[in-house]
């Protein structure tokens, strides 16, 4: 009788190490999960609702989690887990006032973050670790999903557009703690620039009439990269505890969208500024 | 990697995508951005230049010397609805707060056709007709059934269609009436249109810009049209269009057209093949244009209109007899 696991068996216990790897495993580690809300400004411009570029307001909720990933695979201990849930709404109006378009969406991002060696520092990675060195740098690979729209309350047959994408993201972030009111405070800086994915778009004259009803598709999912899609995200962070050994600190901050397309003849941007505000908590979990 | 991002970040800061049309709100800039709009999304240019002989280049030379700075809203709001009025198209139209601008010429150079007096006699009072949604309905004194459908903006369902049907299923043959239906939408007067064949039909092609050219257009779509699942009409049906026949109407005619129990009488319906969208200029009047093609089934425009199989005008004499010509004419040809 043949002892060995089977092959499938095997080869599925070698998928699950391996997958257990990529997302991270650990027998205890910190997690801290941050929300915020904020409102700011927005500029929609989309050139198959309107030639010109509408201004208005913008809200956004920002859900952002992060743990360390440590795992025997991965024989690193600089490796953070993050995610960003971000939902925003603009509410926004034509240059002579007349016309209201609403924007909206919701991003999902995962990324996976490397501290690099700083000179001179020591190779702690988290940033909720009390003995962490005062500034890292943390660079990765982030995977975003976006779902959304635009919808424009004048226009007749093109009064929406859809907005869709599936990028693989390039991302980095700067944390930086220091002192302040007898606090451990933390500032962080984070871009992501999207690289390369699929992204939807009509084509430059097509109804949705034709592409939904009909069934009419015409170049409607594109490859997208960083040439037709230049794009750029901004989070900037102040951490301050409430308490002097609380773990529940007040986040600050600024979130800056600058999303861009250029497909199929259409061109597309959307720019947000927004105030941030929030709390953030770090558990141990085991 | 380290070195990647500031360079994407330098890339990224040199493609900011903003406007590209004018957008000086002033005589001038609304006048540019009007002209470029059409130039850059209207779908009917050549075929406009083939047929009526319009040059857009030749259009912009011509009314740009009518553009003064001093010009007053409404002298600027004329000049441009005569500019767009050269395509002579009911889909393109300025819209501003005091005025819609349009050429309605489709209609307003032709015999109405229609009498709505008239019709009312036909459909009687009370309960001598019965209203399903958007459909009114009843049988008339020769056992032909009446049908008349004056707006496609009007909702009907599949359900109302087949109890319609089926209450008018013992007539000898059904005339439907769509006579100054403007239209409204393309649904419903394909719902409407899938109880009159049993078969899957090619009812025509689509097409859309694919860029600003005059001639970026994608290949041509079919169009089927799938038979209903409720009650299917199997008898001889005389449809009554006129020149008011627009849009949405101009395709239900164009699609009725392909079945082969159906007869079309009266006038050439008014066109209106391309799907309109709306964008606006700086001052904020909109502009609405159309944008996507509507070919027949033999991929012929049909932007001017649907000739009816049957050509008939109203003829004077029943009018003042209180009769209207068509409705009289489509019970002769019903008769068995």
């Amino acid at each position: 009788m043949n002892r060995r696991a089977p092959y499938r068996y095997r080869r599925l216990t070698a998928t699950l190490l391996l997958l257990s790897a990529f997302v991270g495993v650990s027998a205890q580690h910190e997690r801290t999960h941050s929300t915020m809300v904020g409102a700011g400004w927005a500029s929609i411009y989309d050139t198959y609702l309107s030639p010109y570029t509408y201004h208005g307001t913008n809200v956004h909720l920002l859900r952002e989690t992060r743990r360390p990933l440590r795992s025997p695979l991965l024989k690193t201990d600089r490796l953070t887990f993050q995610t960003l849930l971000d939902v925003d709404l603009s509410m926004v109006k034509s240059p002579a006032r007349n016309v209201d378009e609403y924007a909206g969406g919701v991003r999902y991002s995962l990324s996976w973050l490397y501290q690099l060696p700083l000179r001179g520092r020591t190779s702690s990675t988290q940033g909720t670790d009390a003995d962490a060195a005062p500034f890292t740098l943390h660079l990765g690979p982030q995977l975003s999903a976006y779902a959304g729209g635009i919808y424009n309350d004048r226009n007749g047959n093109n009064p929406a557009q859809a907005k869709a994408d599936l990028m693989i993201d390039f991302t980095a972030m700067g944390q930086f703690r220091f002192q302040m009111l007898r606090r451990r405070c933390t500032l962080r800086y984070q871009a992501a620039i999207p690289l390369m994915g699929i992204a939807f778009s009509p084509q430059y004259g097509q109804s949705y009439y034709e592409a939904f009803t009909l069934g009419h598709r015409d170049h409607n999912v594109l490859f997208a990269h960083v040439g037709n899609m230049p794009s750029m995200r901004h989070l900037l962070t102040l951490d301050v505890p409430l308490r002097r050994s609380s773990r529940t600190t007040l986040r600050l901050g600024y979130a800056g969208e600058f999303m861009q397309s250029r497909f199929n003849n259409l061109r597309y941007h959307s720019y947000t500024h927004a105030i941030m505000i929030g709390l953030t908590q770090t558990l141990n979990r085991l | 990697m380290n070195r990647l991002f500031p360079f994407l970040l330098l890339l990224l800061l040199s493609s900011c995508i903003r406007e590209q049309l004018p957008s000086a709100n002033t005589p001038q800039g609304n006048f540019e951005a009007l002209w470029q709009i059409m130039d850059e999304h209207y779908c009917f240019f050549d075929y406009k230049k083939q047929e009526i002989g319009v040059d857009w280049n030749e259009v912009h030379t011509r009314y740009g010397q009518k553009i003064a700075d001093g010009m007053s809203q409404q002298q600027l709001f004329e000049v441009l609805c005569q500019m767009i009025g050269e395509l002579r198209d009911g889909h393109v139209n300025l819209g501003s707060a005091f005025d819609y601008g349009r050429n309605w010429s489709y209609y307003e150079d032709y015999p109405d056709n229609f009498r709505a007096d008239i019709i009312d006699r036909y459909l009687g009072r009370g309960t001598d007709y019965q209203i399903a949604a958007g459909l009114k309905y009843r049988i008339l004194d020769d056992n032909v059934g009446y049908v008349r459908y004056e707006s496609f903006q009007n909702g009907v369902g599949d359900g109302n269609i087949s109890y319609m049907l089926n209450a008018l299923k013992g007539c000898a043959g059904l005339i439907i009436d769509v006579r100054n239906n403007g239209g409204g939408s393309l649904e419903e007067a394909r719902r409407l249109a899938s109880h009159f064949t049993n078969d899957v039909t090619l009812v025509g092609y689509t097409q859309h810009k694919t860029g600003t050219g005059h001639g970026d257009f994608s290949a041509p779509e079919p169009l089927y049209l799938d038979p209903a699942t409720g009650v299917r009409w199997q008898k001889p049906v005389v449809l009554l269009t006129n020149r008011r026949c627009f849009s949405a109407t101009n395709d239900f005619v164009k699609c009725m057209q392909e079945f082969p129990l159906v007869t079309t009488l009266g006038d050439q319906t008014g066109g209106g093949s391309g799907m309109p969208f709306t964008l606006e200029l700086p001052n904020g009047w909109s502009v609405r244009y159309s944008a996507v093609v509507f070919l027949d089934a033999r991929r012929q425009h049909t932007e001017f209109g649907v000739q009816p199989d049957i050509p008939l005008q109203m003829d004077d004499a029943d009018l003042a007899a209180g009769r209207d010509t068509y409705i009289e004419a489509a019970r002769r040809l019903l008769q068995p």
